[in-house]
């Protein structure tokens, strides 16, 4: 998204593949804030600055330009703006920026009250959220594909063998799905073939170069 | 708190599962399911493996590495059908597409182009399998920054011959419509000789296509933020002015030691190129005279038409500090001189 976005040089095409990007991984920052010990509502308040003065900025497509990861980036760009950039009252005036993004606000607190009490960093927080988010976001992508190609069934049958070291019953799943054994293995092949791809586009929007792919992951 | 699923443990690692895990699956055993049958789709492939040493690889026979970074990797090479030792580049991507692939072509016969002493000679590009290469002159005593990075901040007259000679290369390339997008201390090679070259053209972009970015790969934009100008940084056009800013930044890091501008991240470092007041070369070296750290400073001003107008003019204004300036003779010699006459 954002590295197609820049293919063709376009600021504002850049700025709604970002605004896309953050609304898309806004809640491992929000979470990130929140571990550090800012109330809800704080958190919330900062969270939309944050995003909204990096829109501002118009900077942060280059920095992605340049290299480097937007996970990263993002991380590091929210620590400098906790540490010299906020303050309160910047907070209140919000809404000023040229590219709106939306956060699901209502639903971050309900999000974070059930996250993990182990003393996690902020950062380890950080991380293990992203990467629940992209891999909501992937699985959410296969479930549209299957289910725009009239085989919504076939998904939530095979879902769970798209973990490691499942081995899958494919006579049973077969008879549920009313196909034969070979064709459910086949299906099931499709399926576990589609998702790393889908994985690995996901990832290559976050990411400068096709080799920080690998890496990421 | 509650941080898990009730009652749930994943199947396989039956490691208790998240209160949210997509779809209700384990992300652990998800991320690692993807690992296990993880195809590469075609476009993100990178374009294969680099040699190894003593291997010959295309028209080459691979030497030691010299260095390697985001791009790819430059190996000493031996030249089967000539002979001679060149520095190889091998950049890691693909040339994805017919397009690609001829405006990479074009651009290494652009590069092939500039025949100047102060400048690293392209001899070409070609594809070695699926890897584009750029074969180039092997300069042979390391990188302004290696050397800075050796010896600390440079004596003042060394410095200004360096960089002079840098300005001569960046004129020869300009006169004939290429741009440099990335000059830095580590893309100036000094040979055994002395000689200081400007190199790396193979990352350039002709100044005639200045405005068309996918001239060069993908929209990865080139440069490194520390001496990149405010408009490279931002995405804006480049022009000369650009090239201009870079080798005030790279004079800068020769007389102190360090980067004009530096952030603890790379957005601070970005916030700062783009809006911090440039530091004098002065404060960081006193000895640095007055003139010269005015002509850093015109270099590294913010808007473009602020700076010097040409390369020309900024090698004029450098001739000042240069070390081999004809120094005035001494009193006793001045007399001297009188009283033959």
């Amino acid at each position: 998204m954002v590295i197609a976005a820049q293919g063709n040089d376009s600021a504002p095409a850049v700025g709604r593949a970002l605004a896309i990007l953050c609304e898309t991984y806004w809640y491992p920052l929000y979470a990130f804030v929140r571990r550090l010990g800012h109330s809800s509502h704080d958190a919330q308040d900062l969270t939309q600055a944050f995003f909204e003065k990096l829109l501002e900025k118009n900077y942060i497509g280059d920095v992605i330009r340049e290299r480097g990861r937007f996970r990263s980036f993002l991380l590091s760009s929210l620590k400098h703006f906790l540490a010299n950039e906020w303050d309160r009252s910047q907070a209140q005036k919000r809404g000023g920026g040229q590219i709106s993004i939306s956060l699901d606000e209502k639903n971050a607190e309900a999000r974070y009250l059930l996250e993990s009490a182990d003393p996690m960093t902020a950062e380890r927080l950080f991380e293990r959220r992203w990467a629940m988010t992209l891999l909501d976001l992937v699985l959410k992508r296969l479930r549209e594909e299957m289910s725009e190609s009239g085989k919504l069934e076939v998904f939530e049958a095979l879902k769970d063998h798209l973990m490691a070291g499942t081995k899958a019953p494919f006579a049973e799943i077969g008879l549920e799905l009313g196909m034969s054994e070979g064709n459910a293995r086949v299906t099931a092949h499709r399926l576990k073939k589609r998702y790393p791809e889908l994985l690995r586009e996901e990832i290559a929007q976050t990411v400068a170069e096709p080799s920080e792919v690998e890496d990421e992951i | 708190m509650n941080s898990t699923h009730p009652n749930r443990s994943c199947p396989q690692c039956e490691q208790p599962l998240p209160a949210d895990a997509p779809y209700g699956l384990c992300p652990e055993c998800l991320m690692l399911g993807a690992l296990e049958t993880m195809p590469m789709p075609d476009h993100l492939k990178p374009s294969g493996r680099l040699p190894e040493l003593g291997e010959v690889f295309g028209g080459y026979r691979i030497g030691r590495e010299l260095g390697r970074g985001g791009m790819g990797a430059v190996f000493e090479a031996e030249q089967l059908e000539t002979g001679r030792v060149i520095a190889l580049k091998l950049l890691n991507h693909q040339l994805d597409s017919p397009e690609a692939r001829a405006r990479f072509l074009r651009e290494g016969r652009l590069a092939a182009s500039i025949n100047h002493p102060n400048s690293v000679y392209v001899f070409g590009t070609e594809e070695i399998g699926e890897m584009p290469a750029i074969s180039m002159e092997l300069v042979g005593g390391g990188t302004l920054e290696e050397i800075v990075k050796a010896r600390g901040a440079l004596p003042i007259g060394e410095a200004v011959d360096m960089i002079s000679q840098v300005v001569e290369g960046l004129e020869a390339a300009e006169e004939i419509g290429i741009l440099h997008r990335d000059v830095k201390p580590g893309n100036c090679f000094q040979d055994v000789d002395g000689t200081v070259k400007i190199g790396d053209f193979g990352l350039s972009i002709s100044a005639e296509a200045r405005d068309k970015n996918l001239l060069t790969m993908d929209g990865t934009i080139f440069g490194t933020p520390a001496f990149s100008s405010p408009e490279q940084l931002r995405g804006d056009e480049l022009n000369v002015q650009s090239g201009i800013y870079a080798v005030g930044a790279t004079l800068f890091y020769l007389l102190t030691g360090k980067a004009a501008f530096g952030g603890k991240s790379v957005a601070q470092l970005f916030a700062n190129v783009l809006e911090s007041k440039s530091p004098s070369p002065k404060k960081k070296r006193p000895d640095n005279p007055e003139g010269l750290a005015a002509i850093v400073l015109r270099c590294l001003r913010k808007i473009p038409f602020g700076r010097f107008g040409s390369y020309l003019e900024l090698r004029k204004a450098l001739a000042a500090f240069k070390s081999d300036l004809p120094s005035p003779a001494n009193s006793g010699l001045r007399f001297l001189a009188g009283t033959a006459d």
